[in-house]
């Protein structure tokens, strides 16, 4: 009865002592330039493939379920700004952080579980250098700076293939999409939404670092950790996304239709 | 008395007392495992001491505790007279610096080539010029018998035994007083074996070390060691010399050693 809850206390007490660990080699993180810069291409440039086609899919099947629904009620001129909102606001930030913790967040776990089951993380700290300051910090530092990157791309990616589907395909007016995207996409989104993007990559980094950094010394180990680490960083993503929508301040007067 | 972390890339500097390590009543548990249960050993300085016994008798958590890398439950582990049982994680920074070990994989860096694995602590402690870095690299990989051309390689290209001798090039490199070795030759072939058990006597003698190795190949122990420490049941029962250990009046010593014998007489 008790052994869930104490379970439940040591996890947030081992992560909470793993994030302090990490935070304290932000100090000396000028000397780990060139470790960020390479877990950024890794991050980022390497995930630009798969938000690529990610943006595609997603950007098109929300232009084609929305013209459906518009156009029942004659207001398939309101597809530009439907597509751009949803994604900007919610689509675009949390699919790029499912798709990167998926790939970049699993990888992470499995290479930070490979070198703790080999021992590399104990010769680490044998040659005397910190494996927070030199495994982790550089991890969740590019995870921030890339994922509110991604998102931008994502967004640009979906908003285009939205615009292929609604206008080459199903005839909807090219420059009402446009116009009406940009009536209702204002800075404020685009800011929120790579908020969001930066809280996802932090929270990618972060349990991928943390669950690798504490695997089981066996290859199963490895495994579990892959696991666990994409599984709670979907989860945190999609909750964390309710929390920050609920929360962010958003002011939709800009949406009020005064019919121009 | 051991230097401080960087204030010289030599920190071997020797510690004056009799003893490299001394360990005394260290127990250790993990949940219901007491592996541990009242260890007591000293390590002489300049010796090669193996410390052996079966599977699961805690050889390796007890080198991990004399890293400081792991805290005994009670007891003490002193190291070139200083305790790292219950020093500070800075001190215990600063005292690991006076130890190399080589993992009993080599736990060498995946993603560097074997350049950057020799030279890892030379440019993340002394922040060497290229000149200097590629001086003692070569100097390195020369004392454990490759040569510089190894160094453009990555671990993944290497054999068993030369993965073991970059590790040890890597583990020398700041020229540590203590050597430790975690299971140096499980794995290995003869031939190699016979290679790493050369180059750990070679090693000791060269830069005047105390080596401590892990190891239950009771062969290559009877032919190495000039301490010999047998663990079991969470105690030491037997230190000293090697030829002691078959007139021993405890038989779980007598038998242990004797079946490494007996295997190679078949």
């Amino acid at each position: 009865m008790l052994a869930p809850v104490i379970r439940y206390l040591r996890f947030w007490g081992e992560l909470a002592s793993f994030l302090w660990q990490t935070l304290t080699g932000l100090k000396m993180v000028y000397r780990r330039f060139p470790l960020i810069v390479q877990q950024i291409d890794f991050i980022g440039i390497q995930s630009l493939t798969i938000l690529t086609f990610s943006g595609i899919f997603i950007g098109a099947v929300m232009s084609f379920q929305t013209y459906v629904a518009l156009d029942l009620f004659g207001m398939e001129s309101f597809l530009g700004a439907s597509v751009g909102l949803a994604l900007s606001r919610e689509l675009a930030p949390v699919f790029a952080g499912i798709m990167v913790a998926g790939r970049a967040g699993a990888a992470i776990a499995a290479e930070i579980a490979t070198m703790r089951v080999t021992e590399q993380i104990d010769a680490l700290d044998a040659l005397g250098t910190d494996p927070y300051d030199y495994l982790i910090t550089p991890r969740l530092i590019a995870g921030v700076f890339s994922l509110p990157l991604l998102y931008g791309y994502f967004l640009l990616v979906g908003c285009l293939a939205g615009y292929f589907v609604g206008v080459v395909i199903l005839d909807a007016d090219g420059s009402i999409f446009w116009y009406r995207l940009a009536w209702a996409v204002d800075i404020n989104d685009i800011f929120q939404g790579s908020i969001k993007a930066a809280i996802f990559g932090f929270f990618l980094s972060l349990m991928g670092c943390f669950y690798g950094f504490n695997a089981n010394n066996n290859a199963q180990g490895v495994g579990i950790a892959t696991n666990r680490a994409v599984v709670i960083t979907s989860l945190l993503i999609l909750f964390s996304d309710y929390v920050l929508t609920a929360y962010l301040p958003y002011d939709p007067s800009n949406l009020i239709y005064n019919g121009d | 008395m051991a230097t401080k972390a960087g204030s010289s890339d030599n920190v071997g500097e020797r510690f004056n007392g009799e003893y490299a390590v001394e360990i005394n009543g260290l127990q250790k548990s993990f949940g219901p495992f007491h592996v541990h249960q009242g260890i007591n050993l000293k390590v002489r300085k300049g010796t090669i001491t193996y410390i052996m016994g079966g599977s699961g008798v805690g050889k390796s958590v007890l080198l991990k505790q004399i890293m400081g890398f792991i805290r005994p439950d009670a007891g003490k582990v002193i190291v070139n007279g200083e305790s790292i049982h219950e020093a500070s994680m800075r001190d215990t920074k600063r005292i690991r610096h006076s130890m190399g070990v080589l993992f009993q994989n080599g736990a060498l860096f995946d993603s560097l080539s074997v350049y950057d694995n020799v030279s890892f602590t030379l440019k993340e402690q002394l922040h060497l010029p290229k000149s200097e870095l590629d001086a003692r690299v070569k100097s390195l990989l020369e004392s454990v018998g490759l040569t510089f051309e190894h160094s453009k390689k990555m671990p993944a290209q290497l054999s068993g035994g030369q993965r073991k001798r970059i590790a040890l090039a890597r583990a020398i490199a700041m020229k540590p007083s203590i050597m430790m070795y975690d299971e140096p030759t499980t794995g290995l072939d003869p031939l190699t074996t016979d290679m790493v058990t050369k180059l750990i006597r070679e090693t000791n003698d060269q830069y005047n070390l105390t080596s401590i190795v892990i190891s239950h190949d009771t062969n290559v122990a009877l032919d190495v060691a000039e301490e010999l420490a047998f663990l079991k049941d969470g105690i030491v029962q037997y230190v000293g010399e090697p030829k002691g250990v078959f007139s021993d009046q405890n038989p779980d010593v007598r038998e242990f050693f004797a079946s490494g014998r007996k295997r190679l007489k078949l």
